[in-house]
């Protein structure tokens, strides 16, 4: 009798249900992602094309080659990337706003983008080609965290309050950087590239250079994945995690490292991307409450699931397509004020 | 026989202001110690000295005959556990997962609390006679509440210590004896229990040994019956402290108040 009533308290918050509700809005949303566009392509084929080149399934082809090239070589990898920066994003915001514990952190609070948008700025400039460009800007958002990092240290310890500050000293500095490039830089064509470069796009993504994209992020989020229960020790305060036998220097350094690999990446192929790290945390501690441990994976599908819907927006809204740092500022930020209006703006 | 907490000749200043000098104190297995004094003398940083939270300039402080800095904080965790006196949750986590947060240090780096681990903190839970609030959020229960809770979660850390800064203040009457009974069960489990305390009445409920802190420096120390005398305690707070003994059933009970002069 007391067994079973003991098995009920310790059941999972959230049942296994809802998670695959959660899984199956995030994959269809990524699946219709392959079929809407200028060009329409219906899912059939779709699917025949995907069954073709992934799984070398013996179809033969009753489309155009035009139309393979469309799926393959310019929604697949645009999809993925959407999806990785989305819950890349997502979930670096979630581990910074539980380690801050503060919760308009975004995981851009280090100085990460206004770093890497420098390096992007300073390539653009310079008239590298996009790959050296990449490299620059992301090199320059470790950089800047780097820089954060070493400024918040005192006596071999970096307390929270010190990084955020540092992290907005970093960040200024750096945005005065990218203000007096654009001053200096070429107002006919060199400004507008700046300019357009760090409004963000998924477009500039191709499928030679997916993987460099792909694997940093996919092995931060792993390792963010795996240390999801500490978060919740960590955000009780840094004193009393480690009275816990939390080493919360070295939990610090790999979040960090983990999320600074990921938005840097992000940063570096896509642009500034904003919000997305502040409002997915706060819509999912909603959807499945603040325990970290279903926090993550919460955000990693939540995260996916609405970048790929925007980036959708951003390519069927308009014959030129709209850059998707604003679009994910315009619909975030009333997305964000209405949750904060339903939570009170507390945590509970 | 080894104390199991030794500190010899510990001196601490935090930047210039000397608070600590010259300390000296031997705590054996099983003991419970009262640490008593005003405000500002030292009673928490002695603790976090203690627990390795602050680092001494001068002196030593072993732990089961260790150097309390070579351990590692998962080490220190399994021997040690602390019940802090200011304490704000930021997230509405239910009791049971706050109290599963003790099995840290028993978990790999990368690793989840399992089943047994839930059920461990459970069945703690239930022996502090908490287990109702297991499902309740922890932002939502009353003071006294959450100081159980943080007991509970102290005792998943399986320690042979506990420190507690202060275990009954914000607490009402109730919960004062509430928490007095679970510091003697405690106690009575083998548990060796450093406390800070405002109230010297409790020591007569609980301690074995006490330490009267003035400022600086140890004022009084020893075995309670000896050291809680009308002059020691008149002399730690500065005001003048009289000692009343009543029999009560044939027990002799003692308890003291200050004089208020008008």
């Amino acid at each position: 009798m007391k067994k079973t009533d003991t098995n009920k308290i310790l059941e999972p918050t959230v049942s296994t249900k809802r998670w695959l509700l959660f899984i199956a809005i995030t994959f269809s949303i990524f699946f219709v992602s392959l079929f809407l566009g200028r060009m329409t392509i219906s899912p059939e084929t779709v699917l025949k094309i995907l069954g073709k080149n992934l799984l070398m399934l013996p179809i033969e082809p009753d489309w155009e080659q035009s139309i393979e090239i469309a799926v393959m070589r310019i929604r697949l990898p645009r999809a993925i990337i959407a999806s990785f920066v989305g819950a890349g994003l997502s979930m670096s915001g979630a581990a910074f706003q539980g380690m801050f514990h503060n919760p308009l952190v975004s995981p851009f609070i280090l100085g990460v983008s206004a770093g890497a948008s420098v390096g992007a700025a300073l390539g653009l400039v310079m008239e590298q080609p996009l790959v050296v460009v990449q490299i620059i800007s992301f090199c320059f958002g470790i950089l800047a965290v780097v820089l954060t990092y070493f400024t918040a240290r005192i006596y071999k310890t970096t307390p929270i309050l010190m990084l955020v500050l540092a992290g907005t000293v970093v960040s200024a500095f750096f945005q005065a950087m990218l203000s007096l490039i654009k001053f200096l830089a070429d107002t006919e064509d060199k400004l507008p590239a700046i300019t357009f470069w760090l409004m963000g796009s998924m477009g500039s993504v191709n499928i030679e250079d997916l993987l460099f994209a792909v694997l940093p992020m996919g092995i931060s989020m792993l390792v963010l994945f795996l240390v999801r229960w500490r978060l919740n020790v960590f955000s009780m305060g840094e004193q009393e995690a480690r009275s816990l036998g939390l080493n919360t220097e070295v939990l610090k350094i790999l979040i960090i490292v983990c999320t600074t690999l990921i938005t840097a990446t992000s940063v570096a192929f896509c642009g500034v991307i904003g919000w997305v790290g502040l409002v997915i945390p706060h819509l999912c501690r909603m959807l499945v409450g603040p325990d970290h441990k279903n926090l993550i994976p919460a955000t990693f599908l939540m995260g996916a699931a609405y970048l790929l819907v925007i980036d959708n927006l951003c390519r069927l809204l308009s014959a030129a397509e709209v850059p998707i740092g604003i679009l994910t500022a315009v619909i975030g930020a009333p997305i964000f004020a209405y949750l904060l209006r339903k939570t009170k703006g507390g945590w509970n | 026989m080894q104390p199991i907490v030794s500190v010899s000749n510990l001196s601490f200043a935090y930047q210039n202001k000397q608070v600590l000098r010259n300390i000296n104190l031997d705590i054996y297995e099983g003991e419970t110690v009262c640490l008593l004094g005003p405000n500002g003398c030292g009673k928490t940083t002695l603790l976090n000295c203690i627990h390795n939270t602050l680092h001494i300039q001068e002196g030593k402080i072993l732990i089961c005959g260790r150097d309390v800095n070579t351990y590692s904080v998962t080490e220190l965790a399994r021997l040690m556990g602390y019940v802090f006196q200011e304490h704000t949750a930021p997230f509405p986590y239910t009791s049971l997962e706050v109290v599963r947060m003790g099995r840290t240090p028993h978990l790999g780096f990368f690793q989840s609390p399992s089943k047994q681990d839930t059920e461990f903190a459970y069945s703690i839970m239930e022996e502090l006679g908490i287990a109702h609030l297991a499902t309740k959020r922890y932002t939502n229960i009353s003071g006294g509440e959450r100081q159980l809770v943080l007991i509970a979660r102290t005792l998943c850390q399986e320690p042979k210590i506990i420190l507690f800064d202060e275990p009954t203040s914000h607490l009402d009457y109730k919960n004062q004896a509430l928490v007095l009974h679970i510091l003697k069960k405690l106690s009575q489990r083998g548990i060796t229990i450093i406390m800070t305390s405002h109230f010297p009445n409790h020591v007569w409920n609980l301690g074995d040994k006490v330490a009267m802190m003035g400022y600086g420096g140890f004022v009084a120390m020893g075995n309670v019956e000896e050291v809680m005398t009308e002059e020691n305690l008149s002399r730690t707070y500065g005001i003048d402290v009289h000692i009343y003994e009543v029999v009560k059933n044939g027990k002799i009970e003692r308890f003291c108040t200050p004089e208020i002069g008008l």
